[in-house]
């Protein structure tokens, strides 16, 4: 028996580490053809197929419903059927049950669902439970467990509310958020910005983004990070992880497309035009799926809302960062708000003021400061 | 099966047989509904031996046992053990002759050589003596259900 192809998880999505199997569209040793579809995978962006480029008989290493890391063997394609010369269920046999008579629990099993208090009707129809199945069924429940304490509660909440399902990628995005926020000690600052006399530089020199100050934004935060480093690291396990790259991220979340960071590689070194074609070329790739840079490429985050009319806000940090930069929307007199999240346990309030303090003169200054524009 | 014996013709609660097409063919009894995360590769005087064990290792030992039987040992009809393990990631070969260089071993290097993932090995076989014709003594030096749950929960659980 030869194996004639073999099918690994591609990385759809970089911030992703695994995937979802969600449909196996064929049984171990059923025969494909070229251009079949062989299955379907969930990733945090979106549902793919999995197609095999050859004629053969598939042979799964999944099944439906697995988490599976990305770049290992999902399916391989065989020149035979191994089931052909393998087992074949005996169907008429009259010792073979179809259905499972009673459930058999196992010992831990039983004594973790007596902690728990569950009872054996949970599991109806499986024919085996281990404590594993039972931790499994926790897990899966785990939401709807406060529920269950009152049930009359839950009967009454069914009437009056919608339940959605998590997608994949909101799931992921908690995952990542959560890295940082978990253990509650970031904090925030904004310091408001006159931001009249950079507009008219913007509107003047800025080719892509004309009337946005992001592009600004990020070339000043670029250089200024070098003199705050501690803006540049991220905590981990008692230590701050310096990086010694400026890569600044900018999150982004168009419809359709879900929120990403899209990461602009040393940005530091980069002029204004460079930061403008760079972050273009970056939405051009995010809007056809093919974001090269992975999350770990990106250092420091800067999310920007000015278009939505927000006059202030806390970012949430980006996993493995140690802070979040957000732009909020001009008012009336043309000043706006730039708020830092930072991760208190790298650094503190004064050393954040000092910087945005210093971004602000920078900022404001911009017409001298910036104006060398260099195509 | 062998010694006379047939295997799958007992009612097993909750297990399904199924048997290979050809003149020595592999029977193989598992979990009706639940995927095993336990095989069990055995053969000849030991296959009763080890059904004998199966409801103890589920019910202490959390463990759903996939037992294939075979009932020719060259060439080894891998491809059911492969398949069973895709999914268990836990092979356990029993057979009565010493282990050393034995059945047991082929089939755990015949199995390592072609999986894609990690796998964890355990072989059970005779105590490395000569095998004593007295049947108490016999006893001793074969596997048997306590020594054959003893090894597998100390090993693998």
């Amino acid at each position: 028996m030869k194996i004639l192809e073999q099918i690994y998880m591609p990385q759809e999505s970089v911030n992703d580490e695994d995937v979802v199997i969600v449909k196996l569209y064929f049984a171990s040793g059923d025969a494909v053809k070229n251009g079949d579809e062989v299955l379907e995978i969930e990733s945090s962006k979106r549902s793919m197929t999995l197609m095999s480029h050859t004629d053969g008989f598939v042979r799964y290493h999944c099944a439906e419903g697995d988490r599976v890391q990305i770049g290992s063997l999902v399916s391989e394609i065989m020149d035979e059927s191994h089931t052909s010369r393998t087992i074949e269920s005996v169907a008429q046999s009259s010792h073979e049950p179809k259905n499972a008579t009673q459930t058999f629990f196992s010992k831990n099993a039983k004594r973790l669902m007596e902690r728990k208090g569950l009872s054996e009707i949970e599991f109806q129809g499986k024919d085996f439970v281990n404590e594993q199945d039972v931790q499994f069924f926790l897990n899966a429940n785990q939401d709807k467990s406060p529920q269950q304490e009152n049930d009359s509660f839950t009967a009454s909440l069914k009437k009056q509310v919608r339940i959605e399902k998590l997608s994949a990628q909101k799931r992921r995005e908690i995952e990542y958020l959560s890295s940082v926020q978990a253990h509650g000690l970031n904090s925030s600052l904004s310091i408001s910005i006159n931001a009249a006399p950079v507009i008219h530089f913007s509107h003047t020199f800025l080719s892509l983004f004309k009337g946005s100050l992001l592009p600004i934004v990020m070339y000043e935060v670029a250089r200024l990070l070098k003199k705050y480093p501690k803006l540049n690291a991220f905590y981990n396990n008692g230590s701050i992880i310096y990086y010694e790259q400026i890569n600044i991220g900018l999150a982004v979340d168009l419809e359709d497309h879900g929120l990403q960071v899209l990461g602009i590689e040393q940005t530091d070194r980069l002029s204004m035009v460079k930061i403008e074609e760079e972050v273009l070329s970056q939405i051009q790739l995010y809007t056809k799926n093919s974001v090269k840079t992975s999350n770990a490429d990106i250092t420091f985050t800067i999310t920007d809302l000015s278009n939505e009319n927000i006059t202030t806000f806390s970012p949430l940090i980006n996993k493995d960062n140690g802070a979040i930069l957000g732009i909020s929307a001009l008012d009336h007199f043309r000043h706006m708000n730039l708020s830092l999240t930072f991760d208190h346990r790298i650094t503190e309030g004064k050393y954040v003021a000092r910087f945005m303090a210093e971004l602000k003169k920078r900022i404001e200054n911009g017409g001298n400061g910036i104006g060398k524009i260099k195509k | 099966l062998d010694y006379g014996r047939y295997v799958g013709f007992t009612e097993l609660n909750n297990y399904q047989t199924s048997v290979s097409n050809g003149t020595y063919p592999v029977v193989k009894i598992s979990p009706i509904l639940s995927q095993a995360n336990l095989t069990i590769v055995t053969y000849g005087g030991m296959c009763h031996e080890v059904l004998s064990c199966i409801d103890e290792l589920f019910y202490e030992h959390d463990f759903k046992s996939e037992i294939i039987v075979l009932s020719q040992i060259n060439p080894i009809n891998v491809e059911v053990i492969l398949d069973s393990v895709e999914t268990s990631r836990t092979l356990v070969v029993i057979e009565e002759g010493n282990p050393t260089g034995g059945i047991s071993s082929e089939v755990i290097a015949m199995v390592a050589q072609q999986v894609n993932h990690h796998v964890r090995y355990l072989k059970i076989g005779a105590l490395p003596v000569p095998i004593p014709a007295v049947k108490s003594l016999e006893n001793q030096v074969l596997p048997r259900k306590e020594r054959i749950i003893d090894t597998i929960s100390q090993k693998l659980s």
